[in-house]
């Protein structure tokens, strides 16, 4: 046997040529794969050129045609000479790089910091020196990589040494462009698939390369055009698998992650929430321990979401993460804005505030955060914020006890901003304080300003393909029965109010165009009125004219808007908006907790307002989170759990039946405020989700509440309400481990993208294809050659008459023979048999030959390329 | 194999861990690119397992008892791509003792082709017949055995070794007899018989003729002496199988090499047909040999003596039975 090493012999033309193919390519994914993971700054011409360069030359060294130690000799002493020339710009391109690649890891790492190189040279000059370093360093590069590559034939030290450049990148989650990264994962899937022969058969090998090539070039291509090619993809299965490991680790307990293959996957919240799939199941298994002084209804909130995509709700990319990052350095904590802003409005209304506590005990609940009511009072132990979308834990404690405000919701908060507007406005810094400290604390200054508007940045965003949409389904509800029943007026097409400055300019102009009118309308009547004021008919006529009239776009021009009038009125924009939004909702859809996804290529959103009209927490809360940022308020998508505290009870178990999701709009000077926008589920209503009081479960279908005015997320204060709304179902078959935790704690299956169908399609397909020829093949030849010589004889001539419609011509001696197989008495001998046998492959050479050069390949595929 | 999944199981692991751990797109494509790596590999062999093909044939056709003869095997691809890994098992059936063989082989099929030996069982005499049962190649990535084309069957002669002892005294000849003479000619013995187109007219006895009204003519005979004859009978085990034969390769090698023209007759073992076979040369006694390893020789069966009108003959018995 031969042994592994060195080859000996030459190689043939062919085989240098694609290995040269291949090195090529090597290099310059690698290359570029480096420079673009490290952002590195280079002349890509230069690469490109160098890596043809160096692909030869490697070659020649590593495949001499005798020994002759020469050649390599003098590219060493070459390769020395410019290292000694060039000596103090390669020092700085080094640096450059050093620079860069410590940069990438300080992107990632915050303990680590970027740095940048001493020396003051022009960009240009960083760029050649830099350039110039990849270059030399590369030649070395090159050499090893053609020994292993094309000398040695080693596959996985050749892989190794290919991801040597990027592995620092990787290992901080830094990938290279798609472009380089695909052609790496060719070469080495290429290397991979011929490596059973490629050491010792080069030459043969050498035949298969191009195509493995090909094929995996193919392949990552069509992935390429389904799965995301930058920035963060990880399907919600990994994802949740992730942080159930993670949390396993820090509870040194990993029996809820094991258990999730016996079913159970703990629906609740997610950081990646997957809108398409099955309606929810759920385990009816506990997923959270609540003890608390204040009993009622009580949001816990999980994650929360600000990209929409269409097919789920996701954090905001990396570049918008680091920007948070640094907002919040200076102090900003926006998941407490809310409870200082109760505090601070408690403290101004009534002079005094009290706190509520509440301990909430992991028991499975997953998503890896710290599920937590709203308007905290100060931020719990053992527990941190994970940017401004989640509670985290910082150690293995799975039990946090929280202090926390429970009158948020029956604050008229949303007029606070209007308040703080006055305070800062009309200087009654001085009453609130004398009042009992209401003072706006110094800390909410300019970190504050930065994060809203980071919020009013991503939290605003529709797709642009759904605005019209959106912005159509709001003017509809505003002037129809919803609007008018909130008593708002109607506006004309051409006028947009959808946003809090619109509205308020929309409102001015209303009341400079009355007044205008009235006088008119006063003037127009003068006469009958002389004659006798009637209080009533006046009115009357004067309502009519009202009602059906409005502002022009002259009018709206007209008005004079501050932004102090703005900040006044927001808090009745939101109001109206809100209770547009929520009203509409409830009455053209209605809540099946049995609703389907929506069909493939739709999106989430707009099928569910416009043609199924039909859904569970998630549709509403994805719908309202895009129609409330339609209308100019900054919302996003929240999952959690909604609990009911039975009064002054010790504790309270809360099962994934309580999974829920919900919209929270950010409030300027008040912070996240949530909002329910399922129908079911408004004022104290626990929609069909069972409570304590109530289990075992009832069947009833969930209660559709009647609109309400007010902000519906609140806490009610009698027990009496939430129980009346029966829950709808029992605990429902657990999910397989193959499904995922969906948002709101809908449990969803996990979705393939459809690009790996098609990929898995287009490798079966062929190979499918091949195997069943064969099959078709030998069956045809065990028929043709089979014991009975008469059948044998008739499925020749069936075969040979199925040859006429590739021009075939029928053969009399064939027809003779079949004759006699069908009707005579007599069996067949072999020899007649295997005449009609050739007489069949006779015919078959012959058409097959007089095909057209097109049509022969599908011939002999179908009919064997052979004469039998 | 074992070691290739093992290896791919691993990688897939891998591949599950980075996509669990890592939140980047590359982990995707990662995974998906191992778990195309099996399918891909099936597909990119197949243009390989289809143009290859392993075929049979014996190294030397005629051999010896005891030689070292081998089967050869040859793997080619008309599209001269490599086929790595190749397992195959032969079968070797001795068509006269019935005795069966079965070899497994492996080695690696390169693109231009390989040759490789296989030892052939030869133990005994006999008509090997080799088979190739079944053929697999690995795919490219060695995770899947494949069926590979075969050739047909192959014929591999093991004859005996002459057994040189002292030549037995052959029976006596039997009463010569009288025949035709080929190509006629002159001589004292003659029997007349009907004139068929082409007898020389010198041959045509013509008082005969005249006196039967029809054309006579003369046919010249000659003397003949029967061969002596050999008898071996062709049953019994494998080793007294050999031992016969050996004994008659033996024993017609002596006759021949005396320059004494003898005939060879058994009995088929089972039918009781007789046999016979002239041998007058080392060629004739080679294609007797042949003919008699060519059947079945079952442990028992009936005896070439047991035949009727077979005259005297030399019977070879192993042991020192000759009678």
């Amino acid at each position: 046997m031969r042994k592994k090493g060195r080859l000996k012999a030459p190689l043939e033309p062919w085989t240098i040529i694609t290995d040269g193919l291949l090195l090529f390519l090597a290099l310059t994914s690698t290359a570029f794969g480096a420079v673009t993971a490290y952002r590195v700054e280079v002349i890509s011409s230069a690469i490109w050129v160098g890596c043809m360069v160096m692909t030869p030359v490697s070659l020649f060294l590593v495949h001499p045609r005798k020994y002759n130690p020469l050649p390599l000799l003098a590219g060493f002493t070459l390769w020395g000479w410019g290292l000694w020339r060039l000596w103090e710009p390669l020092v700085w391109g080094g640096t450059r790089l050093q620079c860069d690649i410590v940069n990438t890891v300080a992107r990632k790492i915050p303990s680590v910091n970027e740095i940048v190189p001493v020396a003051e040279l022009p960009a240009e000059l960083w760029i050649r020196t830099a350039t110039l370093w990849l270059l030399m360093v590369g030649c070395i590069y090159a050499l090893v990589l053609a020994l292993l590559l094309s000398g040695l034939r080693r596959v996985f030290p050749a892989v190794l040494w290919m991801l040597l450049p990027i592995l620092p990148a990787i290992c901080v989650t830094e990938a290279p462009d798609a472009l380089p990264m695909g052609g790496m994962l060719s070469v080495w899937l290429t290397l991979t698939l011929t490596s059973l022969t490629g050491s010792r058969d080069p030459d043969g090998t050498a035949r298969m390369r191009p195509v493995a090539f090909l094929c995996t070039a193919v392949a990552l291509a069509l992935l390429g055009k389904t799965l995301p090619t930058q920035g963060t993809a990880q399907p919600l299965w990994a994802a949740d698998l992730r942080q159930g490991v993670i949390d396993g680790a820090g509870r040194g307990d990993f029996s809820s992650l094991l258990s999730r293959w016996n079913g159970w996957t703990g629906a609740g919240s997610t950081e990646y929430m997957n809108l398409l799939g099955d309606s929810p199941t759920h385990t009816g298994k506990v997923a959270l321990r609540v003890e608390t002084n204040q009993g009622g209804k009580h949001y816990l909130r999980g994650w929360s979401a600000d990209v929409y995509t269409g097919k789920r709700w996701e954090p905001v990319d990396r570049k918008a993460q680091r920007e948070l990052e640094a907002i919040l350095e200076a102090g900003t904590r926006p998941l407490l804005l809310l409870g200082e802003s109760v505090k601070e409005q408690q403290t101004y209304d009534i002079g005094s505030v009290s706190k509520d506590t509440m301990t909430v005990e992991n028991v499975a609940a997953p998503g890896g955060c710290v599920y937590y009511p709203y308007a905290l009072a100060a931020l719990p132990e053992n527990a941190e914020f994970g940017g401004d979308s989640h509670l985290e834990r910082t150690g293995p404690v799975w039990e946090h006890t929280f202090s926390f405000y429970s009158e948020w919701a029956n604050k008229d908060i949303f007029y606070y901003s209007r308040v703080h507007s006055s305070w800062v406005t009309y200087g009654e810094r001085e009453v609130t304080a004398k009042n009992g400290g209401g003072r706006i604390p110094p800390e909410r200054g300019g970190g504050e300003d930065l994060y809203r508007d980071f919020v009013y940045t991503h939290d605003l965003q529709v797709p642009e393909e759904l605005r019209p949409m959106l912005e159509n389904w709001l003017r509809e509800r505003l002037n129809g029965p919803e609007g008018e029943e909130l008593g708002l007026p109607k506006v004309p097409e051409d006028i947009f109010i959808f946003s809090p400055e619109n509205f308020v300019r929309y409102a001015l102009a209303r009341y400079i165009w009355a007044d205008r009118m009235w006088e008119q309308w006063l003037r127009d009547r003068e006469e009958k009125l002389s004659q006798g004021w009637d209080h009533d008919a006046v009115n009357e006529l004067w309502q009519e004219k009202y009602n059906t009239g409005g502002p022009t776009q002259e009018d709206m021009e007209a008005v004079e808007l501050t932004p102090e009038l703005v900040k006044i009125y927001r808090g009745d924009y939101l109001t109206c908006m809100l209770e547009l939004v929520k009203q509409g909702l409830a009455q053209t859809t209605h809540y099946d907790r049995d609703t389907p996804a929506p069909p493939a290529g739709r999106d989430y959103v707009d099928w569910f307002l416009n043609e199924s009209k039909q859904g569970y927490c998630m549709h509403y809360a994805t719908a309202a989170a895009l129609l409330l940022r339609t209308a100019g308020i900054p919302a996003r998508y929240v999952s959690g759990y909604v609990a009911y505290a039975p009064y002054r009870t010790a504790e309270t178990e809360v099962t994934d039946h309580a999974a829920h999701a919900w919209v929270e709009i950010y409030i300027d000077g008040v912070g996240w405020y949530p909002v329910e926008a399922t129908p079911g589920f408004q004022n104290g209503a626990m929609g069909d989700i069972p409570t304590l009081e109530t289990q075992p479960a009832q069947t009833a279908a969930p209660a559709v509440p009647k609109p309400t005015p007010t902000p519906s997320a609140a806490p009610t204060p009698t027990p009496d309400a939430a129980p009346s709304v029966a829950p709808s179902a029992a605990p429902t078959p657990s999910q397989g481990p193959g499904e995922q935790t969906g948002p709101g704690g809908q449990g969803e299956k996990g979705t393939v993208p459809v690009g790996v169908w098609y990929f898995l399609t287009a490798l079966l397909l062929p190979a499918g294809a091949v195997l069943g020829r064969k099959g078709l093949l030998e069956r045809r030849r065990k028929k043709l050659f089979g014991e009975d010589t008469n059948k044998a004889v008739l499925y020749a001539y069936a075969c040979h008459r199925s040859m006429k419609r590739w021009g075939g011509q029928e053969s009399e001696e064939l027809t003779t023979l079949a004759e006699k197989a069908r009707f005579s008495q007599h069996t067949l001998t072999t020899a007649e048999r295997d005449q009609a046998v050739e007489l069949f492959g006779a015919e078959k050479r012959r058409v097959g030959g007089e095909l057209p050069s097109w049509k022969r390949p599908v011939f002999a595929f179908l009919w064997g390329n052979r004469g039998r | 194999m074992i070691r290739r999944w093992l290896c791919w199981l691993l990688a897939l692991l891998g591949a599950l861990v980075l996509r669990v751990a890592y939140t980047g797109w590359l982990a995707g494509f990662i995974l998906l690119g191992v778990l195309s790596l099996p399918p891909m590999g099936l597909l990119l062999s197949l243009p390989a397992l289809l143009a290859a093909k392993v075929e049979l044939y014996p190294g030397s056709p005629r051999v010896r008892r005891g030689d070292a003869p081998c089967w050869r095997l040859t793997t080619y691809s008309t599209l001269g791509l490599p086929l790595g890994r190749v397992k195959g098992w032969v079968r070797t059936v001795n068509e006269w003792n019935g005795l069966t063989y079965q070899a497994k082989k492996s080695w690696f099929s390169t693109g231009a082709g390989t040759s490789l030996d296989l030892p052939a069982p030869a133990a005994h005499c006999g008509l090997l017949t080799g088979k190739l049962c079944q053929v697999w190649a690995l795919d490219c990535l060695g995770l899947f055995w494949l069926p590979l084309r075969r050739g047909g069957e192959a014929h591999l002669w093991v004859g005996p070794v002459p057994k040189r002892e002292e030549l037995p005294p052959l029976p006596q000849e039997e009463a010569p007899g009288v025949r035709p003479r080929p190509g006629g000619g002159p001589g004292e013995d003659y029997d007349p018989r009907e004139y068929r187109p082409g007898d020389p007219l010198s041959s045509i006895h013509w008082k005969l003729s005249a006196k039967r009204d029809e054309l006579v003519t003369r046919e010249t005979l000659e003397t003949v002496r029967p061969l002596p004859l050999v008898t071996v009978d062709l049953f019994g085990d494998a080793d007294t199988l050999d031992a016969t034969l050996d004994l008659l390769a033996g024993v017609s090698g002596e006759l021949l090499a005396q320059g004494r023209s003898h005939a060879v007759a058994w009995a088929s073992p089972i039918t009781g047909e007789l046999r016979r076979c002239p041998v007058t040369g080392e060629e004739d006694l080679e294609r007797c040999i042949e003919a008699l390893t060519s059947q079945r020789a079952p442990l028992t069966g009936r005896s070439v003596l047991d035949l009727p009108g077979l005259g005297k003959s030399l019977h070879l018995k192993p042991g020192g039975g000759e009678k």
